[in-house]
């Protein structure tokens, strides 16, 4: 079986800035303390998105951390990634997991508690909820969700959520008290003045958060 | 056997954006028609959308027999258990999409003699080549011509598909000067009787061609 899906999870992106490659900003996010590494490009043709998945793949491993493909399952199979993250207007998570099989990771995006709860029921192993709060990062048609309809996600379903969308430094710690397992951030890393600081300092109050719910479930 | 022994001579492309009707029912005709060989390609569309309309050819494609070959998404190719992917020139290697399903059918898109070898090489069943002729599809590209076509077809083993201005025609042209088979877009896409459109290409490209 393969790791749980917990820490802080880096979206390599290279729209929201032109200084780091997905590679470096990889990296630079493990350096830091990244437990998972999401790559996501949408303008990549797929010869160009395999051939970074296999280097990514690469970096990944040395670094023992959890490889993310967006979209894609043939690459992410291809590349041996540990998964594959979809989105609504993805693959069906049963389609995925018959190109993935069962050892691997498929997370699903949900932006409501229907689409959370229904993503769970189809098999997927985690949820990526959101997005939380306003963000740059996307072209978004649907409102922030909130750091409450996120407790509700993260009250009701058995597998590990992730959250996402418009996560800094300064709100991670409303949304680390939902009992929320992981963080995926696009900006708050890739255009930190250093990337690797600001990875760091994400796991280190994920790592806090986490441990202080594991007591506080302990006590319960 | 090989994979490509029982390869129908026509393809037919998907073009959804440009056709009269629903998918499904221009399948349908295409089938009916006797099209035996279709591949979805709308690269516009979004993975959950292209699988949609994907199981939706695998079902009318089997039962008339049709092979269905996916443009790029390998995924989408297997999620549907369709028989096979068409590489793009910019796609995932031949021998990465190999070995995700070793009986697949694989098509690549080449437009030169070196792009054609490559694929041959690398384990493709076979090859597109074009654009032949002028074509609305790519407007700004000059075609390659027919002597290019019979370049490719004398450099490689493997049959060569002939794309781009393919009309009942030119697809004979094509034929005699070496290519297996041709793939059309438009031809049927546009076509405002699209079971006749096919039925025209069939013939044209039936008949034994005569070596000069």
């Amino acid at each position: 079986m393969h790791q749980e899906i917990s820490g802080l999870c880096v979206i390599t992106d290279t729209t929201t800035q032109k200084r780091y490659t997905h590679l470096q900003l990889a990296e630079l996010a493990m350096r830091g303390g990244a437990s998972i590494i999401q790559l996501r490009d949408k303008h990549l043709s797929a010869k160009e998105l395999f051939a970074l998945a296999v280097a990514m793949r690469t970096l990944t491993m040395s670094f023992n951390r959890l490889f993310i493909v967006n979209d894609r399952a043939d690459i992410a199979r291809a590349a041996d990634a540990d998964g594959v993250h979809l989105g609504q207007t993805d693959l069906p998570i049963p389609a995925a997991r018959k190109i993935l099989g069962k050892g691997k990771i498929i997370g699903a995006t949900a932006s409501t508690l229907e689409e959370a709860l229904a993503a769970e029921q189809q098999g997927a192993d985690y949820i990526g909820f959101g997005h939380i709060f306003p963000t740059s990062s996307k072209e978004k048609p649907t409102p922030a969700r909130g750091v409450a309809a996120l407790q509700e996600v993260v009250n009701a379903v058995k597998i590990p959520v992730m959250a996402i969308g418009g996560i800094t430094l300064e709100n991670a710690a409303s949304v680390l008290e939902t009992g929320v397992q992981s963080l995926a951030v696009i900006s708050a890393v890739s255009t930190a003045d250093s990337p690797q600081v600001a990875s760091a300092k994400l796991a280190a109050l994920i790592k806090t958060y986490t441990e202080l719910h594991k007591v506080n479930r302990k006590d319960s | 056997m090989n994979r490509t022994d029982t390869l129908p001579k026509l393809m037919v492309i998907t073009h959804s954006t440009h056709m009269q009707m629903p998918l499904p029912k221009w399948a349908e005709e295409v089938c009916s028609a006797g099209g035996r060989l279709i591949q979805l390609r709308e690269k516009h569309l979004d993975a959950a959308q292209l699988y949609e309309l994907a199981s939706t050819l695998r079902r009318i494609t089997l039962q008339h027999g049709a092979t269905l070959l996916i443009n790029d998404r390998a995924d989408v190719a297997w999620a549907v258990e369709a028989d096979g992917v068409v590489v793009p020139e910019l796609g995932l290697p031949i021998e990465v999409v190999r070995k995700l399903h070793a009986k697949w059918l694989i098509a690549k898109s080449v437009h030169d003699v070196a792009g054609a070898k490559a694929a041959e090489q690398s384990g493709a069943d076979f090859l597109i080549f074009g654009h032949v002729f002028k074509t609305a599809s790519k407007p700004n590209v000059a075609p390659r011509g027919l002597e290019a076509l019979k370049a490719i077809a004398e450099q490689v083993k493997i049959p060569v598909f002939a794309i781009g201005g393919i009309t009942a025609q030119t697809a004979r042209q094509c034929l005699e000067n070496g290519a297996f088979g041709v793939a059309v877009m438009s031809e049927v896409a546009l076509a405002e009787n699209v079971g006749q459109a096919v039925q025209t290409l069939l013939q044209a490209i039936a008949d034994p061609v005569q070596l000069s």
